[in-house]
């Protein structure tokens, strides 16, 4: 196989092989990540139509995004979806990580019943939300037993965030995990030195493990809000009677919305400037995090 | 006071403690038993015929159990052809994507070129973009080029890499020691017999992780199945749930879609029992610092 010529080449065709080994990964990267972003800001420009191409007509999308009514209740919704969704994920998470990360005997077994929720598909999960939560289901059967006439969880406009956020956080096993890695990588040295010195439990929390898991809930923060912005399935699933959008279009998040647009109705252009929007707007917020991380995030040295 | 504390503190930390232990039981158990609550309910509901759903008091465990619901399922519902067309995806995406990413993943991790780490940082930055976002021109590009109509379009994005991917392995082929390498290069072995015969089969446990996490994505996603395949022959088993919830119109068959929920949630359920220790040490990887 060795020809006496490669002992000249080599230089040359070692310094390729490097990149032979990412050839697939660079033909993903440039047209299924960066290309496709590129393509989103081209398609956004243009009036596209997949039997007769696309033509550029300008910022025309843009201008039909943001004269569409719908569009801005699907960002109020997306966005106070998020703000009830974020801190109460972060408390449950971090309040389950610690119940769990004390060792008992069953502490195996409860990590297991939290955790399996979030490993089923996630239209199966809804379903079983919904089954639990319709006006006959066993939710308000437990609340008629304490004496309280159960709401209607799932075709009230008021209440389909709220059991959005309580399906999300049914799913929550996945930042427990990830609290929970970061609960157990805290030195206990630093406990010790806290019971030494006589500080209560709140200071304990306040002083020690808050600080100590900040990168990580960081990190969980990040792609919380991810996430939380991509949000679509509850609003798919869970309404009665099945209107995608949900009682009062209360339900139609901002995925939904382009979902609505670019395939529904096949309105290729407008639908990829609502992708634009939607990333600038997740650069912004996770933007605003890091900023708020630099000053508030202790890594260790 | 901090010194009568101190002077207190076994005997007070033990009279406390059994307390405290209780509460802490009774909170752990009650949020465990609520979290797993909607599938055991789950069963019971799939497990009814129609009359057992609407007789109240509601059974919890329906006797007698209709077990033939299962079989109904299949073969009302076609479930068979939403299996088979899910196990080819998640075949041949996780297969694709293991190898495509051991290789990039042993590049950035143990070689050094030009443009590394500016590689390194847009894998990266990948793992930041919303995914949803790029599922609107991927499907112009795929029906440009005649995919739409095929599995392919849910099969190629991940099967060329994905960021996730490709990180995890990365930090674990820079975790196993350089030494091992050189002494196969003296030993006159090219790069790739490296990476596929030395390095590769150390990194055993990061695959199976791997293997696990793929099917879970694969078996679970609902998104790029649903913008992808209209055809209704490639219908995988989450597109098939979408499709009967749709026909159950006012839940006249509730028993009959839930035992059709119950079949989609059961395998992965059953591979997170054998696999658990990989699931949760798997996601560990990634929340850590690097």
């Amino acid at each position: 196989m060795r020809h006496l010529g490669t002992q000249h080449r080599k230089p040359l065709s070692s310094l390729l092989i490097p990149y032979s080994f990412l050839v697939p990964w660079l033909v993903a990267l440039g047209v299924f990540y960066f290309g496709a972003i590129g393509y989103t800001i081209v398609l956004s420009l243009m009036k596209y139509n997949l039997i007769a191409g696309g033509s550029f007509i300008g910022l025309d999308n843009y201008r039909n995004v943001f004269a569409d009514k719908l569009f801005w209740l699907s960002l109020k919704n997306t966005l106070v979806f998020l703000v009830m969704f974020i801190p109460a994920n972060l408390v449950v998470s971090l309040s389950i990580a610690m119940l769990l990360n004390k060792q008992t005997r069953t502490v195996g077994l409860n990590r297991l019943m939290i955790y399996l929720p979030a490993v089923i598909p996630s239209v199966a999960g809804a379903m079983l939300i919904r089954l639990v939560f319709i006006p006959s289901g066993i939710v308000n059967g437990l609340l008629e037993i304490v004496g309280i006439e159960g709401p209607f969880w799932l075709s009230n406009p008021h209440l389909i965030k709220t059991t959005s956020v309580l399906f999300m956080l049914w799913l929550c096993g996945t930042s427990v995990v990830i609290y929970l890695a970061g609960l157990k990588s805290i030195p206990t040295t630093y406990y010790e030195v806290g019971i030494i010195d006589g500080i209560g439990p709140l200071r304990k929390f306040f002083s020690i493990t808050l600080p100590m898991l900040s990168p990580t809930i960081f990190f969980r923060l990040v792609i919380d809000v991810i996430v939380g912005l991509m949000i679509m399935i509850p609003g798919l699933v869970l309404p009665v009677p099945r209107v995608p959008g949900g009682p009062a279009n209360a339900s139609r998040f901002y995925a939904i919305h382009l979902y609505d647009k670019a395939f529904k109705r096949f309105l290729l252009g407008e639908g990829s400037a609502l992708a634009i929007v939607l990333l600038c707007l997740c650069a912004l917020i996770t933007y605003f995090i890091i900023r708020l991380g630099e000053r508030r995030v202790y890594y260790e040295i | 006071m901090r010194s009568k504390r101190s002077a207190n503190l076994v005997g007070a930390a033990f009279s406390a403690s059994n307390g405290r232990a209780a509460v802490h039981f009774a909170v752990l158990t009650l949020l465990s038993l609520s979290f797993a609550f909607p599938l055991v309910w789950l069963l019971s509901t799939a497990l009814k015929n129609g009359a057992q759903i609407y007789s109240k008091p509601t059974a919890f465990f329906p006797l007698p159990l209709h077990w033939s619901n299962f079989a109904d399922v299949f073969r009302q519902y076609g479930m068979l052809r939403y299996v088979k067309n899910t196990l080819i995806i998640v075949a041949a995406s996780t297969a694709g994507n293991i190898s495509a990413s051991s290789m990039a993943a042993y590049a950035l991790a143990r070689l050094r070129f030009r443009g590394r780490e500016a590689i390194f940082f847009a894998t990266l930055s990948c793992m930041f973009i919303p995914g949803f976002l790029l599922i609107v021109p991927r499907f112009v590009i795929f029906k440009n080029i005649g995919l739409i109509g095929t599995l392919l379009p849910v099969i190629l994005p991940p099967a060329l890499g994905t960021p996730f991917s490709v990180f995890m392995l990365r930090q674990f082929f820079r975790a196993i020691p350089p030494e091992l390498s050189e002494a196969a290069r003296i030993d006159g072995c090219n790069e790739y017999r490296i990476c596929f015969q030395i390095i590769a089969p150390l990194a055993k446990p990061a695959f199976i992780t791997l293997v696990i996490f793929n099917t879970q994505w694969r078996w679970n996603e609902f998104l790029a199945p649903l913008i992808y395949l209209t055809d209704e022959r490639l219908h995988t088993i989450t597109l098939g749930l979408y499709k009967i919830m749709g026909l159950d119109a006012e839940e006249p068959t509730t028993h009959m879609v839930m035992a059709a929920v119950a079949l989609s949630i059961v395998p992965i359920v059953v591979m997170f029992l054998i696999f658990q220790r990989y699931f949760v040490e798997g996601l560990s990887h990634v929340g850590m610092k690097r």
